[in-house]
């Protein structure tokens, strides 16, 4: 990792940590300098992090997006950014702010957990629709985060009444309709990321389509919530029924994003048969 | 009754169980699940035919039932088909009903009852007094028509103010995308052709000919192989600190006079054929001189899979022959993560010989010797004068041919498709209704998709306004 990379992402894990107290704090206790120190932590968070990841490209020549720690860093980079563009950005942070930080946090500090080494990106990588690809997909998953750590807002509140902190997040049906609106965000923007996951598998494998694990992986879990759009538009699903199925379907998204190589390694061990070594 | 209308009356029956909602949940669900299946069983074409056999050998009664219920090749099994077919069959039935309604919906005159009584009745009507009702509903109608909202006015006194009318159109341009990927899915099905070849500098393919690495696959419909044929000019990998970086090559295609570059992610596109490059490799010539004659070589595509060793003979020595690089090339994709894209178009280039090839003079009962050639260098391969030279090296590629037509069908329905989704859920219809009525003017409002949460300040301007102009600004 490049030394100011190094640095910088340090820093922004700091203050993503203190971010994410500080808003559990802020919710236990009922302070609103502590929510708003959680902010401008978060805040201040994110454009190290950015400053990390455009280091990271200026020295690497290519963006963030290559390496599992590369996706990772982008990838909660995306989720922090996501919860500060929502309309009424500071309303949202005090129901999903601690939930999103404490995803970034993970996601992030898993990533340099593993190989942040860098080389050049292999030549399978290099193409506009990659970065297509990953931009939504990023911009989904960071949507499909948000929408289900509103959900848990949702029914944590509904379960247990306007009683200490809980008094603190938003009223219900401003957490149900963000809810509903970052589940559409994130189902709009997974069907961009499929499209152009086909049409660069067309220039790369020959074929838009090939069942591959992660493909219909991804096919899956945008279906799934399909079915819950429709859940909502057609059932009228709201609320309580609404937000557990949005907390759900996330998992489909976690196993997506980390869980498709190891499945898919684990099957191929199972299957693969050895030749006898002869030299 | 006529036989004729039993008939028909069972078909509306039919189609209008098709529309019915939890069918269409059901539909969407049974596929989603199918799908799944298909992550959760190992898949036949996904598998090495060795590597299935293996799994059946090893689990013969669990691979019998599950291929007899057709979950071995699950996306192409009848399930799966029929599950397509019902909710092709359902989409279809709903979008056939709903169109004269949706099309309704973009026209101004459509929406909440403007009649003061039925709007009084409606829920969520406010009714604000004001002085000058007439006036008032003016006021309103400018407010909402600098906000982008289209104002239908059929009589003073009451206004009907729309915004994104043609919002409800997306629904119709979503759910038929369907049917533009099904189109494209069945023709890019029904023509293409695929085949592998590997083929080194200085040779020549032809889709006629070959050479090909396996049998090619042809199309169901029309002309068995597409007219193509090309020359391996050169074939150009590029590393950096150690790393693959690029991989292209220079192709002179028949009836062409200038060659075309071909890139990794990068393919020559003829008409409807393309031709991809996904790897390449070191291919030495390997010569062989015995004390009563020397052959003139074969050259040797060095394998780069696996354990990277390639068996060749030179039946002119009697010899048999398996050879690798003496330095092993990395690995690729070793936690599994990123296999299938990290190894295509990985490549060696001559610099993977630096080192020199190992190699093994075989025998019926084994190794009979074992050496290192450099290029350039040669070896004994017995004790009475035989010796084997590696005289040159060059480059080879394995390329794949693809023709099929259908693209642009999926194109079209993935362009549609996401802006169908922008304009029914972001750009919603939204409406608003303003009524005068004995010495007050009705309000309400309607949205569709996420409510009208975000015209909340508009509306709460809106009341104030109405109320009394002076509040606005
Ligand atoms: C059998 C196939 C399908 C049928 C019959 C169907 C039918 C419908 C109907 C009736 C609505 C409500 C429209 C309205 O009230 O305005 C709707 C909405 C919706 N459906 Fe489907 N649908 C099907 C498949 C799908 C699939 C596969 C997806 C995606 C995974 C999907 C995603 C949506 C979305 C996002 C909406 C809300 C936006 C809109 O109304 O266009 N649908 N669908």
């Amino acid at each position: 990792m490049p030394r100011t990379e190094a640095i910088l992402v340090t820093f922004t894990l700091v203050l993503y940590a203190v971010s994410f107290s500080s808003s559990v704090a802020a919710l236990a206790m009922g302070r609103e300098r502590l929510l708003s120190l959680g902010r401008w932590t978060a805040l201040c968070g994110l454009g190290l992090h950015a400053g990390a990841l455009a280091a990271r490209w200026a020295v690497s020549g290519h963006a963030p997006v290559a390496t599992p720690y590369e996706n990772a860093s982008t990838g909660a980079w995306s989720i922090v950014l996501l919860t500060f563009l929502a309309p009424r950005r500071w309303r949202l942070f005090r129901g999903a702010g601690a939930g999103a930080m404490a995803l970034a946090l993970i996601i992030l500090g898993w990533g340099t957990t593993g190989d942040t080494s860098f080389g050049p990106m292999a030549p399978s990588l290099r193409s506009v629709w990659l970065y297509v690809h990953v931009f939504f997909a990023f911009l989904a998953y960071a949507g499909f985060s948000v929408a289900s750590g509103t959900a848990l807002g949702y029914l944590w509140k509904a379960k247990r009444g306007e009683v200490g902190l809980l008094a603190r997040l938003p009223v219900l049906e401003d957490l149900d309709l963000t809810v509903f609106r970052y589940v559409v965000f994130g189902f709009i923007t997974c069907a961009v990321m499929i499209a152009a996951g086909s049409i660069w598998a067309k220039d790369l494998w020959g074929a838009y389509w090939s069942w591959d694990p992660v493909e219909t992986w991804s096919l899956v879990a945008w279906l799934t919530y399909g079915v819950l759009i429709h859940l909502r538009v057609t059932y009228g699903w709201k609320g309580r029924r609404f937000a557990w199925f949005a907390l759900l379907a996330i998992v489909l998204v976690i196993v997506a994003y980390f869980g498709v190589g190891q499945v898919v390694t684990a099957t191929q061990h199972v299957f693969t048969v050895p030749e006898p070594p002869i030299f | 009754m006529r036989a004729i209308d039993l008939v028909a009356v069972e078909w509306r029956e039919f189609v209008a169980f098709l529309r019915t909602r939890a069918l269409v949940l059901v539909s969407i669900l049974l596929l989603t699940g199918l799908y799944g299946i298909g992550l959760a069983v190992p898949q036949r074409v996904r598998l090495a035919p060795s590597a299935y056999a293996a799994w059946r050998a090893s689990r013969p009664r669990l691979v019998r039932a599950l291929e007899a219920a057709g979950l071995t090749d699950v996306f192409r099994s009848p399930i799966v088909y029929f599950a397509t077919g019902l909710f092709f069959a359902s989409l279809l039935a709903v979008i056939w009903e709903r169109i004269p309604r949706i099309v309704r919906r973009t026209r101004l005159e459509h929406g909440i009852p403007l009649e003061p009584a039925a709007l009084a009745r409606r829920k969520g009507t406010r009714r604000i007094p004001v002085a000058e009702e007439e006036e008032a509903v003016r006021r309103a109608a400018g407010l909402l028509e600098a906000s982008g909202y289209r104002i239908y006015e059929p009589r003073p006194g009451a206004l009907r103010a729309v915004r994104f009318r043609w919002a409800p159109l997306g629904f119709l341009a979503f759910h038929g995308a369907f049917g533009l990927l099904l189109a494209g899915a069945i023709t890019i099905d029904l023509t293409r052709y695929s085949a592998w070849a590997t083929i080194g500098e200085g040779e020549a393919f032809d889709a006629a000919s070959g050479p090909f690495r396996n049998p090619p696959k042809p199309p169901k419909t029309g002309a068995a192989h597409p007219e193509l044929a090309f020359q391996v000019l050169d074939v150009r990998p590029e590393r950096e600190s150690g790393m693959q970086k690029r991989l292209g090559a220079d192709l002179l295609f028949a009836g062409e006079a200038t060659p075309r570059h071909v890139e990794v992610n990068q393919p020559a596109v003829l008409g409807s054929t393309s031709v991809l490059i996904t790897g390449a490799g070191p291919a030495p010539l390997f010569a062989c001189g015995a004390p009563g004659g020397a052959s003139s070589g074969v050259w040797v595509k060095m394998k780069l899979d696996r354990d990277g060793v390639t068996h060749f003979a030179l039946p002119e020595c009697g010899l048999r022959v398996a050879v690798r690089p003496a330095e092993q090339p990395q690995r690729l994709g070793k936690n599994g993560q990123g296999v299938m894209l990290q190894a295509t178009g990985a490549a060696l280039g001559p610099e993977a010989l630096a080192d020199g090839v190992e190699v093994l003079i075989l025998r019926a009962g084994g190794v009979e010797r074992r050496g290192v050639l450099v290029p350039g260098g040669e070896m004994a391969t017995d004790d009475v004068g035989g010796r084997l030279a590696m005289p040159e090296v060059r480059l080879y590629a394995t390329f794949e041919i693809v023709d099929e037509r259908g693209g642009a069908l999926l194109w079209v329905g993935f362009a549609l498709g996401v802006l169908g989704l922008v304009f029914r859920l972001v750009l919603f219809r939204r409406e608003v209704v303003a009524v005068a009525s004995g010495g007050a003017v009705l309000l309400a409002f309607a949205a569709e998709g996420a409510g009208l949460a975000g015209e909340s300040s508009l509306l709460a301007r809106l009341e104030l306004f109405v109320a009394s102009p002076e509040e606005e600004g």
